[in-house]
């Protein structure tokens, strides 16, 4: 009989997980979609939503990493990071990622006159000093 | 044995407070007028999404902003992590899929409030993700210096290192002519210096999880390098074939030369992170060797092949419904296959300032249409164990590159010890930040704290931007029942409005109802054996009768599920030596969601793995509509 009861709370328990969403239904739907789906639109709009989103996370992570005093390092892998999670690897060549940059640094208070001194962009603008205008351009709108 | 039960017991005790929870204080009707609903402005909507059988079985809740919604979700170890979907997405899968009604209240604040809100949100998602880096770390750690203190091979825990071949020279004229070129930028020596450097740092243990992130990173930087010197190819399984929709597979003139100018960007990519400073460059360096060789294979066999981005922890469907829906399975493939190929389309036809730059999102959702549509193809075809992921991720098949004992045994058993207490420790941390508890930290108090922390201080008259002080009360002392925090929203935080999204189902009966007789749309829809909509399996419990538009009659139909789900349970303890149990536990839930059926609550709705074709006329059509006038748990 306890076993019995053992066995009913444990069932119990999975059938009523709290606030979770079955990973393979989620999954499986994104391989069906609805028949718009493969319209160029949809895409279209996916990749805008991507770009505002990845733009404003790497807002905020920099203005984040401005506050905490992060290492240019950590600054790095934290970039990789948020660009991973939209499907981008390279995200050195991208302009809206200085831009977005700037943004950030704008956020954190950053005086304009330091930003091509900040050792957390030293390492990241030293083989590619052109992306600078990027920053500042984000820092400035 | 009794250590590893007790969660188990902490479960069920929460499961079964849970189920008491709503069948006593199932209530309340939220029924609101209809409105535009939450805008695609800034301005916060709360969310509350009804119960079902299964996941989330006692209601859900979130918040949208803009078009994106932020919710906490149980997930693995019995973490609570917040999650950010777009709102079509979300509705996809909990409107839709989940079959629940959606109800949104969207609450009357200024848009920079509205901002703040949006951005504290992203910021927790920003800080929760570095942390699991860490603990991600710290497990690699582990089994890093498990591997080397027991004289086994390196874990093959090398993101992208899987793709390509162990024997030296398989990459062919396209592998030698990028090393030789290398050679020529970079220098002649360039590679084998850089391999010699990291090597003698490999040499050197991690003291620590910080220092154990800096060591991977260099193995993984010599495996890229190590690929490039040994001219290493790709392994045939791990490409995928795109297919160019109606005409054949073959490349034609055009795409031929725009591959070219691809394969000369992954080329320039590789070339540009060997002297990247990045700490991280192996992983995209290992990335942009394969997609390199991944075109050239392409132009050599006249057909475009990709990377197989399918992650190592996608999850298996379950064998029994595969077996069972080889059709529908079919019909996704072709779903899937023909998104492949229109996207082939769109980025080889892609002209001027759109063609000079490869975007690499769009590059990595063709790698992964072209993905989805081989796997769904190849189980369609009979092929079992079909795996399934969600999102955009990259092609990262891991491996185990060259490296083989980097340093001692001894020296890693001595690190051993502490690299296991570091993780105990860091285990600890993550369970007490993220531990769910059904009463104290669940769906709802995440939300409403992280809220909280959004919000501008008050002033000293106790006024502010946003909400007053009795409001903020409220805010930090909302109820954790789903529903009940949603009629509190209601009552106390004044929204600008309140909508309603009903569920697939009711949307289908809706449409059903207002085209065909209302008695014969009733009889073959009240039963899961003739309905057009729904498909028994799943992840579905057992049951006949739907209890949900009911009415008096529920307790009827409840006893009427009880009668079916019980033998099957009882089928179930019979089979379980055959079927892992599954039908034991489709039987046991069966049982378990018709009794609160007895007792007018119905928390049953059934749910759908994919969209059922029956309900393609009314998915394009899902306006919102009036909440409607029945108790959330109903």
């Amino acid at each position: 009989m306890k076993k019995f009861s053992l066995l009913l709370c444990l069932l119990a328990a999975f059938a009523l997980a709290g606030c979770s969403f079955s990973y393979s239904s989620k999954a499986l739907s994104e391989s069906s979609s609805s028949p718009s789906k493969s319209s160029s639109g949809d895409d279209n709009k996916e990749e805008q939503e991507y770009r505002q989103t990845f733009a404003n996370e790497v807002m905020l992570f920099t203005d984040n990493m401005l506050h905490t005093q992060a290492d240019a390092a950590a600054f790095y892998r934290g970039l990789a990071r948020i660009a991973e999670r939209h499907g981008i690897s390279d995200w050195e060549t991208l302009d809206s990622t200085y831009v977005a940059i700037g943004r950030g640094l704008k956020k954190a208070g950053v005086d304009r006159a330091r930003i091509d001194t900040l050792p957390l962009l030293s390492e990241l603008l030293s083989p590619r000093p052109k992306m600078l205008k990027y920053i500042v351009k984000g820092y400035e709108s | 044995m009794k250590p590893c039960l007790s969660p188990f017991f902490r479960s069920a005790l929460r499961a079964v407070i849970g189920l008491l929870l709503l069948l006593v204080t199932a209530a309340g009707a939220t029924g609101q007028q209809p409105d535009p609903g939450p805008g695609p402005g800034n301005s916060p909507a709360i969310l509350y999404i009804e119960a079902n059988t299964g996941d989330s079985s006692g209601g859900h809740a979130g918040i949208r902003i803009g078009n994106q919604v932020f919710h906490y979700q149980y997930g693995n170890r019995g973490w609570l992590v917040l999650r950010r979907e777009s709102w079509d997405q979300f509705r996809r899968f909990y409107n839709d899929l989940g079959n629940r009604a959606i109800f949104a209240a969207r609450l009357d604040l200024p848009a920079k409030i509205g901002r703040r809100i949006h951005d504290r949100f992203t910021l927790e998602l920003l800080c929760q993700d570095a942390r699991r880096q860490q603990l991600t770390g710290a497990r690699d750690r582990v089994r890093l210096l498990a591997a080397l203190a027991a004289g086994r091979p390196l874990p093959r825990n090398l993101r992208a290192a899987g793709f390509f071949q162990p024997e030296t020279g398989s990459g062919g004229p396209a592998a030698a002519r990028l090393k030789r070129i290398v050679g020529e930028r970079l220098g002649e020596n360039f590679i084998c210096d850089r391999c010699r450097k990291l090597r003698r740092a490999l040499s050197r243990p991690p003291e620590s999880t910080a220092t154990f992130v800096s060591w991977h990173e260099q193995r993984s930087r010599l495996a890229a390098l190590e690929a490039i010197d040994r001219e290493l190819g790709l392994r045939e399984r791990e490409l995928v074939a795109v297919p160019a929709g109606d005409r054949k597979p073959d490349l034609t003139p055009r795409e031929r030369t725009r591959l070219r100018e691809i394969k000369q960007n992954f080329r320039e990519t590789v070339i540009r992170l060997l002297d990247s400073r990045r700490p991280d460059n192996g992983f995209p360096l290992l990335l942009a060797l394969a997609r390199y060789l991944a075109c050239a294979r392409s132009l050599g066999e006249n057909r475009l092949l990709l990377l197989n981005s399918r992650p190592p922890q996608a999850e298996t469907i379950d064998p029994l419904y595969q077996a069972g829906n080889r059709r529908l399975l079919g019909q996704l493939a072709c779903q899937s296959l023909k998104l492949a190929a229109d996207r082939r389309l769109r980025l080889f036809q892609a002209t001027g300032r759109a063609a000079g730059r490869l975007s690499e999102f769009a590059w990595c959702r063709l790698e992964n249409a072209a993905t989805r549509g081989a796997g769904l193809a190849a189980a369609a075809a009979g092929r079992p164990r079909l795996q399934v992921f969600p999102g955009n991720p990259l092609p990262a098949r891991p491996g185990s590159g060259f490296l083989r004992q980097p340093f001692s045994r001894n020296a890693a058993r001595k690190r051993l010890a502490r690299a296991k207490a570091d993780l105990k420790a860091l285990t600890r941390e993550f369970d007490r930040r993220y531990g769910y508890n059904l009463f104290t930290r669940n769906c709802v108090t995440e939300l409403f704290t992280t809220l909280a922390r959004a919000l501008p201080p008050l002033d000293a008259a106790g006024s502010g931007p946003a909400f007053d002080r009795q409001q903020r009360q409220l805010i930090n002392s909302i109820s954790f029942i789903p529903w009940r925090m949603f009629n509190e929203v209601i009552a106390g935080l004044h929204p600008a409005a309140v909508t309603g999204y009903p569920s697939l189902r009711q949307r289908y009966l809706a449409d059903r109802y207002r085209r065909e007789n209302d008695l014969l749309v009733y009889l073959k829809e009240c039963n899961t054996l003739t309905s057009p909509l729904y498909r028994a399996g799943g992840q579905d419990d057992s049951f006949l009768l739907f209890t949900g538009e009911a009415g008096l009659a529920r307790p009827l139909f409840g006893a009427v599920n009880l009668a079916w789900a019980l033998p099957r349970t009882a089928f179930g303890l019979l089979s379980w030596p055959f079927d892992d149990g599954r039908a034991l536990k489709k039987g046991f839930y069966g049982t378990l969601f018709s009794l609160p059926e007895l007792f007018f609550v119905s928390l049953r709705k059934g749910s759908f793995v994919v969209t059922p074709a029956a309900a393609t006329t009314t998915e394009k059509s899902s306006p919102p509509r009036a909440a409607p006038k029945t108790s959330p748990a109903s």
